[in-house]
């Protein structure tokens, strides 16, 4: 029996160095294990020859081996502290190089008889001589036990999270080992003279090499603690049933029979069988009492996930503002789990421009680039599409040296539809607990629906965002065009102050020398010599068309600010071509031209300005006189087609070449005025501008044919007045 | 010579600030047998409308006070002598006009655009209209 619990205990102990080793090969913590575990196997190994299969002669080397061996337990034991969980022995040279040259001497120096000189036998008892050599070896390795306690115990109260529960899981495993050791192995042996637990000694050591090894290797998904929790639940609920089972049996059988019972009858059959039905039913809510018993006991953080995850849906219907929503997420999350601090980060192509934060924010502001290669990194280089940095499940590198300068132990990617649109950031737990593996389970199943409950948000934001701008921009816009406006409006004003007072100004003058040279030239009784009187008519002519141009230019400056009123009434065409007939006949016959007016009996009647459109008929026929040569020929014709009123106007002049006929109707037009320099009487350029804009405003057109060498046709057509158009029809 | 006998009885008052347009008129006005009355600007105007006068020759740009002033200040006077005036100016604006005939004038000439016998025929003509109204 001992050599099998002997040979369990050094394969458990190979086992957990190899596993352990296999982990890092190259860490000194983990190699530290390994010969620690190996050192204890070849201890027990020792200790068992030495107690069960030694004789007089051997009997000491065993012993000195035991002695051997047992010295680099306590010194590996000290180093494994020290240096967990680092990758190298932290202990410079300087001290580690004396200290292991001394544990080598004092390695030899159990060998030798200076620590045990011989066996001594008393009562069938073997035990050594102690020599003085034995101080050494009191001195080495209660030494390094001490410092490995020390060290321990410091290493705890300094230490956080994961690495605070891994140091206490193996405080834990140091004191059930050396409670183990000294109440068995110690005081039963020493006070009560019992040695029936003695052949469990190398399964002693178990507790320590386990915890150790489980906080090395550290992996959610072997969460010890649910193991123990379960396992002692498990264990109350069968230590239970037995109880009850064993209490109920009794009491019925003494009751039965008065006597203490004795399966023979019909009765110990059924009650057994009744008691069993009794139990089976009672199973599960004893087994849920229990488990919630030790649930409470033992996890105090825990939560029910089914309420956080029905509360987190809740909050996400919710609202759709940003902050709120995320104030709200992050204030549930932190507080269920128990979580120190939490943030949600937003980020746009490489850089975050959102973060909320929550719980007791230790280091704020972020390093903005870190959390975004954080939050980038989780999406896109996590091992099996995971999403998900959790800080004690990582190997040293980049990732973990950026968490640990954050202080983040979560890292969660806010993936909508693949694209990245934030991460949350998670603290350590209050507690200095790890992350349990129901807590990664549980924020798996939420960021999901987080990413899109932020992702709406944050477009819902948008959109507000955009709203505003665009009623600002539009503000902006229209007051820019409102004070244009204003300012047109006041430089519209200050032209039309200008004009008038413009031509006032010059008219005055001009009136003046007008009005004397018509008196000069109609001075009575006195005839003028002929030069003199020659010159006052070119100054007087001058003077006529200087004064004419002033007014066209007038005309062209209101009919453009469309400040021109129109004294409409009713007229008739005929009537207004007529009167210009008979003006200017007398100019036609002084040129010797043919010149005919033609209208039929109907009425022409336009409802228009009647000065206006004189003055446009004058300005057609007067062109007309202009170029017309000597004895050339002039026809007016007024007709009536297509409701449509026409004044034709056709001449014998030059003509017009086609390319400038285009040309004519503009402003200062450049045909009209290179013709009019050759007349006696040379216009503006103004006038058919003028006249083409006065017919258009009364909703008509003047348009023109040509031929070079042959002549002109000028037509003024004109809506028919609808009053005048029943009249004659 | 038949008409200056029936034209001497019209009395005209010339508003005008131009020395030489007001020479000018006065001349050509006298020889055709009115008298004439003359006023330097809106103030004198206004003074000597106060008298009776067959026609007024009324400018419209006037030191002190324009010409639209003036009857701004007749017609708040209630004094209804506006039928008699008519405005002699050489701003042409159609706004101007429409201003002054809601102040009820006779019409409206642009100087440049008249001769002086031209003038003495329109002069002519309103007032013969006016004795034709009167005698109505």
């Amino acid at each position: 029996m001992s050599l099998f619990i002997l040979l369990l205990a050094i394969a458990i102990n190979l086992l957990l160095g190899i596993v352990v080793l296999q982990r890092n090969l190259k860490s000194a913590t983990n190699i530290l294990f390994l010969l620690l575990n190996l050192d204890i196997a070849l201890w027990s190994g020792a200790n068992y020859m030495s107690v069960f299969h030694s004789n007089q002669e051997n009997a000491i080397v065993w012993m000195r081996l035991v002695m051997f061996f047992a010295v680099p337990q306590a010194v590996l034991f000290f180093l494994l502290i020290h240096t967990i969980p680092s990758m190298n022995i932290r202990i410079s040279m300087k001290w580690l190089i004396p200290y292991l040259a001394a544990v080598a001497v004092i390695m030899g120096l159990t060998l030798s008889p200076y620590v045990f000189s011989r066996v001594s036998y008393s009562n069938n008892a073997a035990s050594p001589v102690v020599e003085p050599g034995m101080f050494f070896f009191v001195t080495i390795a209660v030494g390094s036990l001490f410092a490995g306690f020390i060290t321990l115990y410091k290493k705890i109260k300094r230490a956080e999270g994961a690495l605070k529960s891994q140091l206490k899981l193996i405080l834990t495993g140091v004191i059930i080992m050396f409670s183990l050791i000294v109440l068995l192995n110690f005081i039963l042996v020493a006070l009560f003279k019992n040695v029936s637990f003695v052949y469990l000694s190398p399964l002693f050591t178990l507790p320590f090499s386990l915890t150790v090894a489980y906080a090395i290797i550290r992996h959610r998904f072997l969460d010890i603690r649910l193991i123990v929790v379960r396992s002692i639940a498990y264990l109350l609920l069968m230590l239970f049933i037995a109880l009850g089972y064993m209490a109920i049996l009794f009491d019925i059988a003494y009751f039965v029979n008065k006597e203490r019972p004795s399966i023979s009858s019909f009765q110990d059959f059924l009650i057994p069988s009744v008691l069993s039905l009794f139990f089976a039913v009672t199973f599960q809510p004893l087994q849920r009492f229990f488990e919630r018993y030790t649930n409470k006991v033992f996890y105090r953080d825990r939560y029910d996930t089914n309420d956080l995850l029905w509360g987190m849906s809740r909050i996400m219907a919710s609202t759709l503002e940003l902050d709120e929503i995320s104030a709200k997420i992050l204030e549930r999350l932190l507080s269920t789990m128990n979580i120190e601090y939490g943030s949600i980060v937003l980020v746009r192509k490489s850089s975050i421009f959102w973060v909320h934060s929550g719980g007791e924010v230790k280091n704020h502001p972020f390093k903005n680039t870190d959390v975004f290669t954080l939050i980038h990194d989780s999406y896109h280089n996590t091992p099996h599409g995971e999403h998900i940095y959790v800080f004690d499940e990582l190997s040293e590198g980049k990732v973990k040296r950026l968490m640990r300068a954050q202080d983040i132990t979560i890292v969660m990617p806010l993936i909508v539809r693949h694209d990245l649109v934030g991460g949350i950031l998670l603290g350590g737990k209050s507690s200095g607990e790890i992350y349990a593996s129901e807590d990664i389970n549980v924020l798996k199943i939420i960021i999901p629906e987080i990413s899109v409950a932020i992702k709406n948000a944050l477009a819902y934001e948008e959109i507000k965002k955009f709203n505003i701008t665009l009623e600002k921009e539009v503000h902006r816009a229209t007051s820019r065009l409102r004070r244009a406006n204003d300012r047109l409006k006041e430089l519209d004003q200050l032209k039309d102050e200008f004009v008038s007072i413009a031509s006032h100004e010059l008219r005055t003058p001009m009136t003046a020398v007008k009005s004397y040279l018509w008196m000069a030239l109609h001075m009575p009784n006195e005839a003028l010599v002929d030069p003199l009187k020659k010159y006052l008519t070119i100054s007087y002519n001058s003077t006529e068309r200087l004064i004419s141009l002033v007014n066209d230019m007038l005309t062209v400056s209101r009919i453009e600010r469309r400040k021109i009123e129109l004294n409409n009434s009713q007229i008739d065409m005929r009537d207004i071509a007529r009167l210009v007939y008979e003006e200017l006949k007398v100019t036609a016959d002084e040129k010797k031209i043919t010149f005919n007016y033609e209208a039929g009996n109907e009425a022409l009647s336009v409802f228009g300005d009647k000065e206006k459109l004189r003055e446009v008929v004058q300005n057609i026929v007067g062109n007309a006189l202009k170029f017309t040569p000597e004895s050339g020929t002039i026809q007016i014709s007024a007709t009536l087609s297509h409701k449509l009123i026409k004044i034709a106007v056709s001449d014998t002049a030059s003509g017009i070449p086609k390319d400038q006929l285009p040309q004519l109707f503009k402003k200062f037009s450049k045909i009209e005025y290179s013709y009019s320099k050759h007349s006696s009487q040379p216009g503006s350029g103004l006038g058919l501008y003028i006249s083409k804009q006065i017919v258009s405003l009364h909703g008509g057109d003047i348009a023109v044919q040509s031929e070079v060498g042959k002549g002109s046709v000028f037509t003024i057509t004109l809506p028919v007045s609808i009053g005048s158009h029943t009249n004659s029809s | 010579m038949a008409d200056h006998a029936s034209t001497s009885s019209y009395r005209i008052l010339v508003v005008e600030d131009e020395e030489y347009l007001r020479d000018l008129y006065v001349q050509i006005l006298v020889e055709a047998g009115y008298s004439v009355d003359l006023a330097k600007d809106g103030e004198e105007a206004l003074e000597k409308m106060a008298g009776t006068y067959d026609l007024v020759l009324l400018d419209v740009i006037l030191p002190k006070m324009d010409g639209l002033q003036v009857l701004d200040v007749l017609a708040k006077k209630g004094i209804k002598t506006t039928s008699r005036v008519v405005l002699l100016s050489n701003l042409g604006q159609d706004l101007i006009i429409a201003k002054a005939t809601e102040y009820g004038v006779r019409g409206y000439m642009v100087k440049s655009n008249y001769t002086p016998d031209q003038l003495v025929r329109e002069v002519g003509g309103y007032l013969r209209d006016e004795q034709v109204a009167s005698q109505l």
